[in-house]
């Protein structure tokens, strides 16, 4: 009973991403007749990978990605010390109210961020341009990273931080010598469920970056919802973003052993 | 089993009832042209046929619904942290 609850699952979760692989490898194969593909080869990856656009949007991808990525670290590493190590959770009314607020984005949808933002940047001259794109998945990436960050912070006890005070340690240097070793994990899952957030994110690239930055999933989406379909191509240009993020994922689930919450993603 | 498990439940739910709801690439790809995904006409009004104030308007209805399921889920998950 167990395996037949967990193959049902099992199925359906990866049965999409079966349906890429078959699609991205298949150069013959028409689903609406045949349950298997006719034959295997690698035409698609030939035509995805000669064409300039698209290698332009993979390098743009992994590129924005990473940027905001690091800019998100490097914002959240600060706030991840306040709430879980100095306050440990509990803390002021401001601080109370800062970390509730700093969770909020969570629950914005994209598409209401991406319009609200879309006349500040036409004023700042931001509006088809990296930096505007990194600064806008800033935003929603902080509760990603700030979350996993957190309830690593929290795990360290207090009495390290006091114990380096009492020697006379500076706060930057217990941050780098004491916290850092011990909250890596959780710098790290943050940094990734930042990064591929970042990588998936699809509207606020189709509305802030529109002519000159282009990402995977806008050029996926002019072979599937535009004016013609081309399932096969999409597919090809989907596994270059679905495995790195599998094995992203895999990798958090091997080095981070504590139970982080898994954010959900739209 | 069940009576105990649910502010779990509920919160799961409305986590999951957030998620599905402030989705735009599914119905935005898939989706009908009517009855449309409120995330796909805010996009089709604001960007496609310029009528910015149409999409402010249902971006702003659209956000306190969502703001609202997302206070209800911190205070079903608060209960179901303090009751188990």
């Amino acid at each position: 009973m167990n395996w037949l609850v967990l193959g049902v699952v099992a199925w359906l979760i990866l049965f999409p991403v079966l349906v890429v692989f078959l699609y991205a490898f298949a150069t013959k194969w028409f689903p609406s007749h045949w349950w298997w593909p006719q034959e295997f080869g690698l035409r698609w990856f030939e035509r995805i990978l000669t064409s300039p656009n698209i290698l332009t949007a993979m390098i743009n991808s992994y590129l924005i990605a990473s940027f905001a990525t690091l800019a998100t670290l490097a914002i959240t590493f600060p706030a991840a010390y306040v709430f879980g190590a100095r306050t440990q959770g509990g803390g002021g009314r401001f601080v109370q109210l800062v970390e509730g607020f700093s969770n909020v984005p969570l629950a914005f949808p994209t598409i209401t961020v991406g319009i609200a933002l879309l006349p500040f940047y036409s004023k700042l001259g931001l509006l088809s341009s990296f930096m505007g794109v990194v600064l806008a998945h800033m935003i929603m990436a902080v509760p990603y990273a700030l979350r996993a960050m957190v309830s690593s912070f929290l795990m360290v006890p207090p009495e390290y931080e006091e114990a380096a005070r009492n020697l006379g340690a500076s706060r930057a240097l217990i941050l780098r010598k004491i916290y850092l070793p011990l909250v890596w994990p959780g710098i790290m899952a943050g940094g990734i469920f930042a990064f591929s957030w970042s990588l998936n994110e699809f509207v606020l690239i189709l509305l802030l970056g529109y002519p000159n930055i282009e990402t995977i999933p806008v050029q996926v989406y002019q072979f599937v919802g535009g004016y013609y379909l081309h399932p096969q191509q999409a597919a090809t240009l989907g596994l270059f973003l679905l495995v790195p993020t599998l094995a992203l994922m895999l990798f958090v689930e091997r080095t981070v052993k504590s139970s982080a919450v898994v954010p959900a993603g739209g | 089993y069940l009576p105990l498990l649910g502010y779990g439940i509920l919160s799961v739910v409305l986590l999951n009832f957030l998620a599905l709801f402030i989705a735009f690439s599914i119905p935005f790809v898939l989706g009908a042209s009517w009855p449309q995904f409120l995330s796909v006409f805010i996009y089709v009004n604001a960007k496609d046929q310029g009528n910015w104030l149409a999409g402010y308007t249902t971006s702003v209805v659209y956000i306190s619904v969502a703001l609202t399921i997302a206070y209800f889920y911190t205070r079903a998950l608060a209960r179901a942290r303090k009751h188990a």
